[in-house]
């Protein structure tokens, strides 16, 4: 979902990949495919475990997807208990923020070999999502519905701005926070946090029921009940809406991937060219996975041109989760933990 | 809570310098009276008694005291926390409880907390296993709980009085005072139970934090005889409790919970020539509030429901041999709060059944029973039982039924999650005993096997957002052994008693062992009595449970021995007066009830008691 570095490395990978497979004396010095630690080069699954139990896990999966590793914050740090609702992890060049939900609190670890740095408890109420932009980390409350504000240098709590309305997904571009006030189906508006001052300088209000919400190049996509809305994110104006043809609905998980939109709806996922000018209805394939809707696709992610859709088992055991191309293929399935609800590429 | 500790310690020294003076001197009674026994109407099925001198030995939370006297295994969230049963491998909402003969399952869980029950007041608790729809209505499906305020006549003043103090800062408070004649009968009872429960976790680090918990329940129970055939009796009984829920880590959200309940009856029972009417009138008052955020002014959440129940019964025996009665029961529930606003619900229920005695030896039991609920269609119930004594040692008994649950009023309107579209849930059960009795000792042995269809079950719909549905079909299987043996050595009288449940509880789409129902469970108590000393042993041991659908062994809650023991000194004339200790988890065994909910090691406490 996160790709701050994933163009630019993906290059620098292929490259290093070409380089390797074409020359097996690759003594140029560039190596950057060298791993930087047990957990770079591969997946990171966040696995939120059992509501009120303190079962959230981090699974590694290696680029190939031939090996699972479980509960690596664990196996990293076993005097650590990893906590309550994995709920979201945010990256930067360093670390790894591991947004604890139910534990009020953010762990933060070497996000390539997954030690345990410290921990953020202060001002933390129920955070979902977070978002690091210029040395600082913004961490969303769902329960006090504030952004706490938390400088990475020294893990010091700054601030926090208070936004009184759901809080769910967190982006940043050019000195802006936008915030969806919006969760659980209600809700279709998005605060505009200038950081500068820490002060709401616009709401704006999508035509729909909002979902999520993603970026790239600049450019905010809101996944609603209507269609996706494009905000251009330095004049914080919309730009225009995507609308929905056809027979979509309940679509969610929003997600940017080689010049692609992505999202699901029940079992379905979609994908469109990134410049399309309304969405139709025809899927790109249909999982046909079978359970109760709210089931499907709890974790959707595209990375390196896979499909990760993981199918929870109803929390009562662990998570399956199926990895396709973008036909439909069904490449692997693979078992993580309890709950999986995202995956990253980390790289 | 403060007043009402004071009052009870007020009434406590009061009720003991009046009737300190009393000529008459009571014990109090422990044999429990024969013909006012609550669950009648069980021919083909078991039952336990727990008396009040049994109860009083535990934890004044209804958990403790079933868990080691009877096959229902409970799950406990931490010590204190919300505790569901199983029963015969099945959900909590399965088992009925009622109390002096009503059933009260929350309408919004259509379960009962066992913890918020105090049953320090009861003079008896009867566990009875097995099917009991067709008589108890929705819910008994595993079995039934029945607690009972037994008012006898003719007994005079007696009082008594318990009073612990044990570790976790935890101190209780028990008064019971009676007072009968010919005529009049009366009980007035309360207890305070509080309790820091802050234990340190053995084996790990950290302590239960948040875990602190405190109730006061106070009971007001009469009974008048117009004549020997009539007789009118009222009950009545208030719960407070509020109790913390505990957390693992410090940093996470600090909640609470608070549980007001009223119960209230009215019961009349008049018997001319062949004929027994049995008339009552039932209000029922539950209401919960939860506190999602201490210590910020988030608001908190409640849900209150009423209950009104008339319920009259018209027995006819037209022959010696043969009983039969006709009932009527009308409920009506409505309920609102944060979540569910102006539900209501009206019930009436039609029942008739006859028992036969064929021989002396042998009887057979029928009850049917309609219930016209609003917005479901109800099957038939019925239960068919009998028992045989092929001779003085040797019965053998059978009973079969069909049974139900309709769906709570949080399946159906939790706001964002009430399914109107469920169904009832429905079983078809059987069981076979064998029961030998000599001298004093009696053994039991049961086979049993429920079918159950359409069982409901919340499942998540994303993190804490649940939604019911009717999904699996469950067969459970298992078998209950009962022994018990009382013997005297010289003037030393023991009496032994030991019970072992084995369940197998199968979801039938996977094959797999529903989570947390252990496969084995086996109890066992010894009591030992010689001039003024009392000592007892109690021992628990919960089978390894799983607590992922797929069976993970890794995820499986191990078994736990659970041993207490305790002695007593008894002084003062007809031994009135009584100091004693008891040791708790005596082997300081580390165990998990429910995963990740570490529980206390060995633990302690000492208590003083007063009859008079």
């Amino acid at each position: 979902m996160k790709h701050f570095f994933l163009k630019p490395l993906m290059m620098v990978l292929t490259i290093g990949f070409f380089l390797t497979s074409c020359s097996s004396d690759d003594d140029n010095g560039l190596s950057p495919e060298m791993p930087e630690g047990a957990y770079d080069l591969g997946y990171i699954i966040a696995n939120e475990g059992n509501f009120g139990s303190p079962n959230a896990s981090v699974s590694f999966i290696n680029a190939d997807l031939t090996q699972v590793t479980n509960s690596i914050f664990q196996t990293e740090n076993p005097s650590e208990t990893l906590g309550d609702v994995l709920h979201s992890i945010s990256f930067d060049d360093e670390y790894a923020y591991l947004i604890m939900n139910n534990s009020n609190k953010v762990v933060v670890v070497d996000r390539f070999n997954f030690q345990h740095i410290t921990t953020l408890t202060e001002n933390i109420n129920l955070p979902r999502f977070a978002e690091i932009e210029d040395g600082k980390l913004y961490i969303g409350n769902s329960q006090s519905k504030d952004i706490a504000i938390y400088n990475i240098s020294d893990f010091s709590y700054g601030a926090s701005v208070s936004i009184d309305k759901p809080i769910e997904y967190l982006k940043a571009e050019d000195g802006f926070l936008y915030v969806q006030n919006a969760a659980f189906g209600q809700g279709n508006e998005i605060s505009v946090i200038d950081l500068s001052t820490n002060q709401i300088t616009k709401t704006l209000t999508v035509g729909g029921v909002l979902n999520s919400m993603t970026d790239d190049n600049g450019i905010l996509y809101a996944l609603h009940s209507e269609g996706i809305t494009k905000i251009n994110m330095s004049t914080a104006t919309e730009m225009e809406t995507l609308p929905f043809v056809g027979d979509i609905s309940d679509a969610s998980k929003l997600t940017i991937e080689d010049e692609m939109l992505f999202f699901i709806a029940g079992s379905k996922i979609y994908g469109y060219d990134l410049n399309v000018t309304e969405l139709n209805d025809e899927a790109l394939f249909d999982t046909q996975v079978e359970d109760e809707t709210w089931f499907l696709g709890y974790g959707f992610a595209v990375e390196n041109g896979k499909i990760f859709y993981s199918d929870v088992n109803g929390f009562t055991e662990d998570s399956s989760l199926r990895v396709y191309d973008f036909s439909g293929k069904l490449l692997n399935t693979l078992t993580t933990g309890i709950g999986s609800n995202s995956i990253y590429f980390n790289d | 809570m403060m007043i009402k500790k004071q009052f009870l310690i007020a009434f406590s020294l009061i009720s003991a310098l009046s009737f300190a003076q009393q000529e008459e001197i009571q014990q109090l009674d422990t044999v429990v009276i024969k013909p006012l026994r609550l669950i009648q109407k069980s021919v083909g099925q078991r039952i336990l008694t727990i008396d009040a001198d049994q109860i009083r030995k535990y934890r004044p939370q209804l958990t403790d005291v079933l868990s080691f006297e009877t096959p229902i295994y409970f799950k406990e969230n931490g010590v204190g926390m919300v505790s569901s049963p199983s029963f015969r491998g099945t959900t909590a909402q399965q088992t009925a409880v009622l109390w002096n003969g009503i059933n009260i399952n929350s309408q919004f869980l259509g379960q009962v907390d066992f913890n918020t029950i105090s049953p320090q007041n009861y003079s008896s608790i009867d566990v009875r296993s097995g099917g009991g729809s067709s008589q108890f209505g929705s819910g008994a499906i595993g079995g039934t709980v029945a607690l009972t305020n037994e008012l006898d006549f003719r007994k005079g003043h007696q009082f008594h009085l318990l009073s612990s103090y044990g570790s976790f800062e935890t101190y209780n408070n028990a008064v019971d005072y009676k007072f009968s004649d010919e005529k009049f009968s009366l009980h007035l009872g309360g207890n305070y139970f509080e309790s820091a429960n802050d234990y340190d976790f053995p084996d790990q680090k950290g302590f239960n934090d948040n875990g602190q918990l405190q109730h006061f329940s106070a009971t007001a129970n009469a009974s008048y005889r117009f004549k020997s055939q009539h007789k009118l009796s009222f009950f009545s009984e208030i719960y407070d409790g509020e109790r913390h829920f505990s957390i693992l880590e410090p940093t996470q959200t600090r909640t609470k919970y608070r549980d007001k309940n009223i119960k209230s009856q009215l019961l009349w029972e008049s018997s001319w020539q062949k004929f027994r009417l049995k008339s009552r009138g039932a209000y029922l008052n539950e209401k919960y509030t939860y506190f999602p955020q201490l210590g910020t002014d988030e608001e908190s959440t409640y849900g209150r429901a009423e209950t009104l129940i008339g319920k009259t019964s018209l027995g006819y025996k037209p022959h010696k041999n043969i009983y039969l009665e006709s009932e009527i029961n009308y409920h009506y529930t409505w309920a609102d709060g944060t979540e569910i606003q102006d539900a209501s619900r009206n019930s009436t229920e039609v029942q008739f059944f006859i028992k036969h005695h064929i021989t002396p030896d042998w009887l057979y039991q029928i009850h049917i029973n309609q219930n016209f609920v609003d917005d479901f269609n109800a099957p038939l119930l019925y239960n068919i039982g009998t028992n045989y004594k092929l001779n003085a040692q040797h019965e053998f008994r059978f009973n079969f039924s069909k049974n139900y649950r309709i769906p709570t009023f949080n399946d159906l309107y939790w706001p964002g999650a009430g399914n109107l579209d469920l169904k009832p849930e429905s079983s078809l059960q059987g069981e076979l005993s064998y029961v030998y009795k000599l001298n004093s000792f009696e053994f039991g042995l049961t086979y049993f096997q429920i079918e159950l269809e359409d069982m409901i079950r919340w499942l998540p719909i994303n993190g804490n957002l649940w939604e019911p549905v009717n999904t699996d079909r469950v067969s459970s299987k298992g078998v209950e052994a009962t022994a018990s043996y009382q013997f005297n050595i010289g003037k030393n009288n023991f009496k032994v008693k030991g019970l072992y449940a084995y369940t197998n509880s199968e979801n039938k789409e996977t094959g797999y062992q529903l989570i947390y129902v252990p496969y084995h469970k086996f109890t066992a108590g010894v009591n030992y009595d010689y001039k003024n000393w009392h000592a007892d042993i109690k021992a628990l041991l919960n089978g390894k449970v799983y607590t992922q659908s797929n069976n993970n062994a890794q995820t499986q809650v191990d078994d736990y021995l659970l041993v207490n023991a305790s002695a007593q000194y008894k002084f003062g004339q007809h031994q009135r007066y009584g100091i004693g200790a008891r040791l708790k988890n005596a082997f300081d065994r580390s165990y998990e009830n429910m995963i990740y909910k570490p529980m206390p090691g060995i633990n302690f406490e000492i208590f003083l008691t007063l009859n008079l």
